[in-house]
Order: structure tokens, then C-alpha cells, then sequence
């Protein structure tokens, strides 16, 4: 070996101790992480960091090579770094949206449970994880690839696929007698499951339901009759109001769960902004034993 | 491809829609004899809130302070051909559960434009001509096809409905949600996400022998505009992405001379969540020409299944429903999936049909993907109505619901509902009595949000109504009734008791054709060792009958609530009090008969 590729080795050496010595990745992830693995594309997400020094200036190219973990460390997925995106990066800071790093759509799944959750309702299943990620990198002119952390960088979190609360009473579609119901109307709805460690807030709404509107029309445009935040599963409604329609009063209802934040909890329309299935209800000034479907005396119908 | 599917539709379309006005052009020597039916009026609420003291805020308006419907109901037919109309509209906008959430009255929020008075959920601009088997709806329409399929939400567009002997067409395309800019108000740091424009297009197509059976497959697609929007927000909170929804699903249902009856449905959605992600799925195929999906589809499955039978003094029936945990409908956006819900109901007469039983149990297992993580519910009523003798019946009801998850962040609400409902009547020669007890126990149990430690909730409810009719004044009717509400939350013992003294009169006047009444309402409530609060509620009301068939409907509520001290600390709101008002008219005339 002549002294030229000594020397030539001995650089490119430096530099690759150099680089890897140089390069630091922090990764956040938000507790809960987002429940479908689209909205990792969300800086609320979390977001990583890739902190480059490097004297020389030039753009460097990289790959993220990751393994998605069981806690135990068992590899449900990882990646396939031949079809993985190449990013330019600069010395300094290099800000990535979690997406980046997870690369969804160049995961090889190890196991068909996850993919099949993946496949039928684009979450994860619930459970804790850790999402790990080694920085490939090159430099310009050079198609060597080397792995430029020492070891890979591993986050976990949690995924919680939450079910918004369930409305338990005013049993759907029943009739409520105006004698009782004119003072006190009680409400109940199931907690948001699984339990957060943050206290969520649930927001009451009922919406009346006019003579010639539908219970979800009612919804979608009415001013609401009622609007609380409750912490507790229970609200005591004194309604105050006229329930001597001869032929009923007809009520639509939904409970709001909102995070610590403010913001609602995601389900699968983005539109629907953490509304529970709402459920309908009427308050019946007629005798007694009227069932649910029937009509109050001869008039409305709760649909 | 879409568009190509589209034009294909709308030429068919037009074609089946100059084939009906032939046939209409045909069939003019049916009889030409007009007739109306149905109603028009309008209508006015009002309402007037007034606080003392007016800061701090300590009750806010529940209504809008002014709101007008307009009703122009009518169905004009000619022979075989119908046109039935069906609008109903106001000017005002609110929008709670739908864009723009409430926002819409922010000031300076931009009007409401044409496009989106129509297309508001408040209002209904919608008629449904048809002759014979032949139905064009236009405008807003409601359209369910089926329980997995569509749906509870309307929609602005036209359509066409075949029913020829056996044969089931159905077809509608409509705006379900126009588009909004995002808004965002400084002063008050309140942002308006926006929304894009959303059609849903569906049919449907089977066989059916009205009353007795059936069988055919539903297609709804749901897709937003990504264009529709010019700004989308992208920070925090940001605009929702456009999406795409596709449901195919087979449904049949049957009815016996016997009483049986049974009706299944299978379905499948794909959904897209973002529909303008451009990586393809490797987990999920395209399904040309109906949607084509991304990396962020999915694809889940869903079935529905009820059967039983249906006798003169006793029903008996059986239904489940399984959502799996991606099946979604942008027909029925709130519905909750990954579920399995499961219910026995039945309905007898007993007792030479004197005692009637209506009671129903199930189960619902939530989370259902996550086996780990099961949530179960039961659900279990029942209701029994005892007529003793012509003086002497009685009406119980029983409700159990009980909510809970295992584990270390495992919760539990159950609750308990028993109601017991005497009534005695009871006449001589100049008025008749009527006086009802109602007694309910309600326990309630549910897991604090912030430990494991159980809350209860114990509330009882007593009412007694004396109802008496004088038969020397027909026209005359008065009730009078008392009630005691108490809730018992522990631990910490909190208490609130409610006692309420109601009377009501009303007086009909047959030859003026007005029928009045009232009701005075007085409601004393203390929470725990506050002073009560005191309330009281008057109600007016007022039917006239203008002419035959022009009537004048108008009731006002006032309510008057004081405060006791709960409202302090500040002191300014000791004895705090507000004033609210509601007035309702309506105007309406009805055709026909």
C-alpha cells in the first residue's frame, strides 16, 4: 500500500469517527401517541430532532433505519433501507415530523397481529411500544454508507385507542313523564376508556329537537339547550323549561370528552371532534307506561 | 376514472329523468283533478334573558334570541303524480354539531353565503315528485338505507327511486357539508378550523315485496373536496384532512303472515383519512373504480342481525350488532365502532291482558379488537303495568346498566333504577278523581376520574298528582302536584334536595274555538348547607282555531330563578338572580280535509 492510500484511509477514517461522534438525535413522542398512524404526520405528534456538526458545511445524505419494539425489545417492524426516503441535512438542527422517522409505508411487519390492526382500523393496537431509529448517513461524493449513532436511539410510548363515553341514561329512545322530568332530568354516560392519566372533561350538550326536525339535524344546527363541563359521569339537569307540548318534547343529547388541553379526542371522522353517539330522548306530558317507540298520546315519535 | 364514473352517472341520470317527463307527457288523460294536502305557517320564538348582577357571568342564554321557521309542507296531486314539498328554513345560523360549531357568531365572521343557507343542516329545501313507481328526490333529503350503511345525516342533491313490481333502485348524490374557510378571531383566541365540502353519492339495488321481504346491496361513497378550502390551517388546532369513505353492503330483511320476522346486514368500509397522502399502502389494495386508497386507508367489516317473532300477547326477539374497530360511515359519523352488542327482548300480556311486561337484557363488549382491554356493559330493563281494577293500576320499572373495564386503569359505572307507579281513581255523581303516586330509587355507582375510589349516587324521587274533573264543566281541567328530589353524592355526603309545588288549569271555549292554558311552577333547591335557591316557572298557552282550517298556536314561559349563597365567594352574587322568557307562535294552515 503506497502512502497516498494510507493516508486516504487514515482521512476517511477521521471522518467517519468525526461524523459519528457529531451527530445527535432526540426524539419527543406525545403521551398518548396519536391513535392512527396517518396523524404521526402532525407536528402535535411529537416531533425529532437530528443535530448535525459538522465543520465542513456540506449537505449530508441520510436514511432512518427503524425498528418498531415490544417493550421486551421483541422487532414487530422495521424497515426496509433499500426503499427508505433519502433526506439532505445540514449542519445544525434538522427538525423531522415523527412520520418521517416511522416510515409507515416501508414497514416489513414481523407480526400479523399488528399489521392486521394496522390494516382494518390504521392504529396500532393498544399497548406500550418503543420506536427505534439509527441514522444512515453518507457524504456527499461518497456512496459508502455508514451508521452514524453509536447505538440506535430508542423512544417508547404508549398507544391508547380510546372509546369515547357511552350514553347510558336518559335510556335511548324513551319517553320521560313531564311531572318528574319538569324539575330534575339526570344524565349518565360511561367514562372515556381506557381511564387517562390526565382528567378529561366531559361536555354536556342536549339540543331540542323541533316538530319538523330530525334528532341529528337538530344537532348538527341548534343552539343547545343545555352545555356543561362535568368531570363526573353524572349531571342533575333542573331543566326549567315548558314540557306542556301536547305532543312531547324530544330531545337530542351527546357528551364532548376533551383532553387536558382543550382539545377533543380523536376518532375516525375529523369532523366529529370528540362527540359520544348521541342518543334521543322525549319528555311525555301523557299518562303513564308509554314505551319508546310508541308516540306520546297521538303525537311525535322518537326516532 | 372518478369523473368518468360521475359523467356516467349524471348522463344516466338525465336520460331516466326525460324518460319520466315522456311519460308524463303520455299519461295526461288521468284524471287532472288537483288536490293539496299537508301545511304551511311559520312560526317565531323569542327569547329574553336579563341577569342581575350582569358580571361576573354566572347563567348564559340557551337559546338564540330570536329565531323565525318557515314550514311550506304541502303535497300537490294530480292523478298518479305527487309533489310533495318539504321546506322548512330559517335565516338564522347556529351550527352546533356541525361547521361552523357554534363559531358562526363570532362578529366578523363572514356571512353565511347562498351555497351554504341550502345546504345548512338548519334548514330543509327539499320535494319529492313521483308518479307511479318513479320518485325523483331533490334538494335535502334524509336518506337511510340501512343500519351499516347510510345513514342519520341529510343531504343537498337529487336522486331517483325506482320501485317497478319487484324491482328496488335507489340513487342520490348531495352535499352533506359545505365548505368553510378556516377563521381565526384574535381578541377573543377562538379558531374556526374550517371545513371542506363533502359529497356523499349512494345507491341501491334489490328486490322487495312491500311487507313481506327484502334483499339488496347498498353502496355509499363519501368524499371531501380537497380544493374546496383555500387555507387550510396546519398548526394547532389545524383543519381537518379531506376524506374518503366506501361501504358496500348486503342487506335482507323478511316479515310472516305468522308473526316472524328477521333482518341481516354485512358490510364493509374502506376509509381514507387523509386523502391527499400520496404513498401507496402496502397493507391495502385499490378498489377501482369505487376509491382508491393510501397509506392512510383501512378496510373493516361490520354485521347487524335481528330475528324473532311478533304475536298478538307476546313478542319475543333477538339482535346483535358487530362494528369491527375501522368500520366507519361517513352516513352515520358518530356511531361508536369495535363493538358487539347483543340484546333478548320480549313483550307478553297477562291476566286476561291486564298485566303487560315489556322487558329487555343485553350485553355490550366494547374495545372489542383488544381483547385485553374489553370493556362490558349490561344493559337490563323491564316494565310492568298492572291494571287491578277499573279504579286501581299499577306501573313499575326496572333499569340496570352496569359499565366496566378490568385493570389497573379499570373503571366502573353501575347503576340502579327502580320506579313504582300507583294510580287511583275514583268518581261520584258530580267529578271524578284521579290521584297518582310515583316513587323512583335510583344508586348509581361510578369510578372517581382521578383514583380508584367509587363515588355513589343515591337519589330518590316522591311526586304525588291529584287530578280531579268536574262533569259539570267539561271544558275545565286542573292538576296539582308536589315532589321531593334528593341526591346523595358520597363520600363527603353532598346533598341536593329539590321540592317542587306545580298547578296547573286550563279552559277550553268551544264556541270561540280557543283553548288556554296555564301552569304555575314554584321550585325550592338546596345544595347542601347553602341557603335554597328559589324559582318559580309560569306558563301560558293559547290554541285558537282562526277558521277551519287556519290555527294560531302561542305559549310563553317565564322563569324567575334566585340564587341562594352557593354562587359566593364573591359576595356579589348573594341572592344572584335571573330572568328568562320564551315566546313560541306559530301560524299554520293545513290542506285538505
Amino acid at each position: 500500500m503506497n502512502k497516498l492510500s494510507i493516508y486516504t484511509l487514515i482521512i476517511f477514517t477521521l471522518i467517519s469517527v468525526n461524523v459519528i461522534a457529531q451527530v445527535n438525535l432526540n426524539i419527543n413522542i406525545s403521551y398518548p401517541a396519536p391513535s392512527y398512524l396517518n396523524d404521526w404526520t402532525y407536528g402535535k405528534s411529537g416531533m425529532a430532532t437530528l443535530v448535525l456538526n459538522q465543520s465542513d458545511g456540506q449537505l449530508m445524505k441520510i436514511k432512518f433505519q427503524t425498528q418498531l419494539q415490544n417493550t421486551n425489545g421483541t422487532v414487530i417492524a422495521s424497515s426496509d433501507n433499500a426503499n427508505a426516503a433519502v433526506y439532505s441535512v445540514r449542519s445544525g438542527a434538522n427538525v423531522f415530523t415523527l412520520d418521517k422517522l416511522l416510515q409507515q409505508e416501508n414497514l416489513r411487519f414481523a407480526d400479523g397481529n399488528v399489521m392486521r390492526s394496522i390494516q382494518t382500523s390504521g392504529k396500532l393496537p393498544a399497548g406500550n411500544y418503543q420506536l427505534c431509529i439509527q441514522v444512515l448517513g453518507s457524504v456527499a461524493g461518497s456512496t459508502r454508507v455508514i451508521e452514524m449513532l453509536k447505538v440506535p436511539v430508542c423512544r417508547p410510548f404508549t398507544q391508547a385507542n380510546f372509546q369515547l363515553p357511552y350514553l347510558l341514561f336518559p335510556v335511548d329512545k324513551t319517553w320521560l313523564d313531564a311531572a318528574t322530568a319538569k324539575s330534575v332530568i339526570t344524565f349518565r354516560w360511561s367514562s372515556i376508556v381506557p381511564r387517562t392519566k390526565e382528567y378529561v372533561t366531559y361536555r354536556l350538550q342536549v339540543f331540542e329537537v323541533k316538530a319538523d326536525q330530525r334528532p341529528m339535524q337538530a344537532l348538527r344546527s341548534n343552539m343547545p339547550v343545555l352545555s356543561v363541563d362535568v368531570l363526573n359521569t353524572q349531571y342533575i339537569w333542573r331543566p326549567q323549561l315548558n314540557f306542556n307540548e301536547a305532543e312531547g318534547t324530544v330531545f337530542i343529547w351527546t357528551i364532548q370528552t376533551i383532553d387536558m388541553k382543550g382539545n377533543p379526542i380523536t376518532t375516525s371522522d375529523g369532523y366529529n371532534l370528540g362527540w359520544s353517539e348521541p342518543r334521543v330522548f322525549g319528555v311525555c306530558n301523557k299518562p303513564k307506561n308509554t314505551q319508546g317507540e310508541e308516540a306520546c298520546g297521538s303525537g311525535r315519535k322518537l326516532e | 376514472m372518478t369523473n368518468n364514473l360521475y359523467t356516467k352517472s349524471k348522463t344516466i341520470f338525465i336520460l331516466i329523468l326525460l324518460l319520466v317527463v315522456s311519460k308524463f307527457a303520455f299519461t295526461q288523460n288521468d284524471s287532472l283533478k288537483v288536490k293539496v294536502s299537508g301545511t304551511i305557517g311559520i312560526s317565531y320564538e323569542g327569547y329574553r334573558l336579563s341577569t342581575n348582577p350582569e358580571t361576573p357571568a354566572f347563567y348564559t342564554a340557551r337559546r338564540p334570541n330570536d329565531l323565525v321557521r318557515i314550514l311550506f309542507q304541502p303535497t300537490i296531486s294530480i292523478g298518479n303524480f305527487k309533489l310533495p314539498f318539504n321546506f322548512s328554513f330559517s335565516p338564522m345560523r347556529n351550527n352546533f354539531g356541525s361547521p361552523p360549531f357554534g363559531f358562526g357568531n363570532i362578529p366578523g365572521f363572514p356571512k353565511q353565503t347562498f351555497k351554504q343557507w341550502i345546504t345548512n343542516p338548519m334548514n330543509n329545501l327539499g320535494m319529492n315528485p313521483s308518479y307511479k313507481w318513479i320518485e325523483i328526490p331533490l334538494g335535502t333529503q334524509y336518506i337511510k338505507y340501512s343500519e351499516l350503511s347510510t345513514g342519520d345525516v341529510g343531504a343537498f342533491g337529487y336522486g331517483l327511486n325506482l320501485t317497478p313490481g319487484k324491482f328496488r333502485f335507489r340513487f342520490f348524490n348531495g352535499i352533506n357539508q359545505q365548505a368553510y374557510e378556516p377563521f381565526v378571531d384574535l381578541p377573543s383566541n377562538t379558531s374556526f378550523v374550517g371545513a371542506y365540502k363533502r359529497t356523499l353519492t349512494m345507491a341501491q339495488i334489490g328486490l322487495e315485496k312491500a311487507g313481506k321481504y327484502f334483499t339488496g346491496f347498498n353502496i355509499v361513497r363519501g368524499v371531501d373536496d380537497s380544493t374546496s378550502i383555500v387555507s387550510p390551517l396546519t398548526g394547532n388546532p389545524a383543519t381537518p384532512k379531506p376524506q374518503e369513505n366506501f361501504i358496500v353492503s348486503f342487506v335482507t330483511n323478511f316479515k310472516s303472515e305468522k308473526g316472524w320476522y328477521g333482518q341481516t346486514e354485512i358490510g364493509t368500509t374502506i376509509a381514507t383519512r387523509d386523502i391527499m397522502v400520496n404513498a401507496v399502502n402496502p397493507l391495502l389494495k385499490n378498489f377501482n373504480p369505487f376509491i382508491t386508497t393510501n397509506l392512510s386507508s383501512f378496510r373493516d367489516h361490520a354485521l347487524m342481525a335481528t330475528f324473532g317473532k311478533k304475536g298478538k300477547n307476546f313478542d319475543l326477539g333477538f339482535s346483535t350488532k358487530w362494528l369491527g374497530a375501522g368500520y366507519y360511515s361517513m352516513g352515520y359519523p358518530f356511531v361508536q365502532n369495535d363493538r358487539l352488542d347483543y340484546t333478548l327482548n320480549t313483550r307478553f300480556n297477562a291476566w286476561e291482558n291486564k298485566i303487560n311486561v315489556v322487558a329487555s337484557i343485553g350485553q355490550r363488549i366494547g374495545n372489542f379488537s383488544d381483547t385485553a382491554n374489553h370493556t362490558s356493559q349490561l344493559i337490563a330493563n323491564a316494565n310492568v303495568f298492572a291494571q287491578f281494577s277499573e279504579h286501581f293500576s299499577v306501573n313499575a320499572n326496572y333499569n340496570n346498566f352496569g359499565f366496566q373495564t378490568s385493570g389497573l386503569l379499570g373503571m366502573r359505572n353501575v347503576g340502579h333504577d327502580l320506579g313504582l307507579n300507583p294510580t287511583y281513581t275514583w268518581y261520584n255523581t258530580s267529578m271524578s278523581n284521579l290521584l297518582s303516586l310515583t316513587y323512583n330509587w335510583s344508586k348509581y355507582d361510578e369510578t372517581a376520574y382521578n383514583n380508584m375510589n367509587v363515588t355513589t349516587n343515591n337519589s330518590q324521587t316522591a311526586m304525588l298528582m291529584y287530578v280531579p274533573s268536574f262533569f259539570s264543566k267539561p271544558n275545565f281541567s286542573t292538576d296539582a302536584s308536589i315532589m321531593f328530589y334528593q341526591n346523595t353524592t358520597n363520600p363527603g355526603s353532598i346533598k341536593l334536595s329539590i321540592w317542587t309545588y306545580s298547578l296547573s288549569a286550563g279552559q277550553n271555549f268551544p264556541k270561540q274555538k280557543l283553548n288556554i292554558k296555564t301552569q304555575l311552577q314554584y321550585n325550592v333547591t338546596t345544595v347542601n348547607v347553602f341557603t335554597p335557591s328559589k324559582n318559580v316557572m309560569l306558563i301560558l298557552g293559547a290554541d285558537w282555531n282562526l277558521a277551519k282550517r287556519l290555527s294560531w298556536n302561542t305559549s310563553l314561559s317565564m322563569n324567575l330563578f334566585k340564587y341562594g349563597d352557593e354562587l359566593t365567594p364573591p359576595a356579589v352574587l348573594l341572592g344572584a338572580r335571573y330572568f328568562e322568557n320564551m315566546l313560541k307562535t306559530a301560524l299554520v294552515y293545513r290542506f285538505g280535509n
